[in-house]
């Protein structure tokens, strides 16, 4: 009866000599999981919400591009500028999509409409509807914070993902069409 | 902009302090000389209430102008998205300028800090602000420094204690 919470006690004790070894390797693994995480990578806020209202002027005709009217398919909400280099770098894949069926409809972020022209006749137009965003304002709804910038937007009108930067094929198949399907579930 | 005609230098308060002590000052003026012309029990003739009025009127934008200070507090609290370790206050970046824009544009309207911050966060998410907000999944990094320090300190103790 005496001898017993004695050893319970040194066996206490040699967990607790193991305890800053317990830290160190936790600290190791958190550490070691920061290098491969990307801080530029940054979730959109709107994700599962609708799509916030907007009415646009459109580029190439006179119209309003408005945001209700961007329902009943699957679609791609493109923001790209002529002067923005990235978005000249995913114009070939963005026209597959486009030849493939997918309405893909673009932003034209704080741009000079004839610069937008030329650069759609020079590198070819996946949208099906461009609509004008002078501003910005419309980018700040949406929490753009860099051109290029995709948005999944689901038939009836949610924003389902948001990928910031350069579209390509392998970011489409990973991230863009599972979800696509699990939606159609 | 609207919020460099109504600064004072110091905390927001002190501005609008002094504003209304000195408009204080001349309503005080006017009383006096209303007094002087039809004794003390004299009520304010027609002018002066129109006078009155007028100050009053011109002292509203007071409560609605925002200040430098307060404008540049808020911006200092903002992470720049483009470059992330600068705040809004610094950066040059195009996105920065359009967001102290509307920051300023919201201030105007008389939105509150806590709105403007709202209004931020739902559109660029929690990482736009520097200061996380508290809740559960910020628990740890809020209250976690405390509690390892009350940990070491009450193993401390208790080593003290027993060492005796």
């Amino acid at each position: 009866m005496v001898k017993l919470p004695t050893t319970k006690k040194s066996k206490v004790r040699d967990l607790i000599k193991l305890l800053p070894l317990g830290f160190f390797i936790g600290l190791v693994f958190f550490l070691w999981r920061g290098l491969s995480l990307d801080p530029h990578a940054l979730p959109s806020s709107l994700i599962d919400k609708p799509l916030p209202a907007f009415d646009i002027p459109l580029l190439d005709e006179a119209g309003q591009l408005k945001s209700n009217t961007l329902r009943g398919k699957f679609r791609l909400l493109n923001i790209w500028a002529s002067w923005c280099d990235s978005c000249t770098e995913e114009q070939p894949f963005l026209m597959k999509l486009a030849y493939s069926g997918i309405p893909i409809t673009g932003i034209n972020y704080k741009d000079e409409p004839i610069h937008a022209q030329t650069w759609l006749k020079t590198w070819g137009n996946p949208y099906q509807a461009i609509g004008v965003d002078e501003t910005g304002r419309l980018a700040l709804e949406l929490g753009v914070y860099g051109t290029p910038e995709t948005f999944l937007v689901s038939p009836d009108g949610k924003l389902i993902y948001r990928h910031a930067g350069v579209m390509t094929a392998a970011i489409w198949e990973k991230e863009f069409l599972p979800r696509i399907k699990e939606e159609k579930r | 902009m609207c919020w460099r005609v109504m600064w004072r230098p110091g905390p927001e308060w002190v501005a609008k302090l002094t504003c209304l002590l000195r408009l204080r000052r001349i309503v005080g003026w006017a009383l006096a000389q209303q007094r002087s012309y039809g004794g003390a029990k004299a009520q304010p003739t027609i002018p002066i209430r129109c006078f009155l009025f007028l100050l009053c009127l011109l002292s509203l934008p007071l409560f609605a102008t925002p200040s430098q200070p307060r404008y540049e507090s808020l911006l200092k609290e903002l992470r720049c998205l483009v470059c992330q370790n600068q705040d809004l206050l610094e950066s040059h970046a195009a996105l920065a300028s359009d967001l102290k824009q509307q920051v300023a544009k919201l201030m105007t309207e008389g939105k509150t800090d806590e709105e403007i911050r709202r209004y931020l966060v739902q559109r660029y998410g929690e990482f736009i602000l520097f200061k996380p907000l508290i809740k559960p999944t910020t628990w740890v990094l809020w209250f976690g420094p405390g509690a390892f320090l009350l940990l070491g300190l009450s193993g401390l103790s208790i080593w003290v204690i027993r060492s005796r």
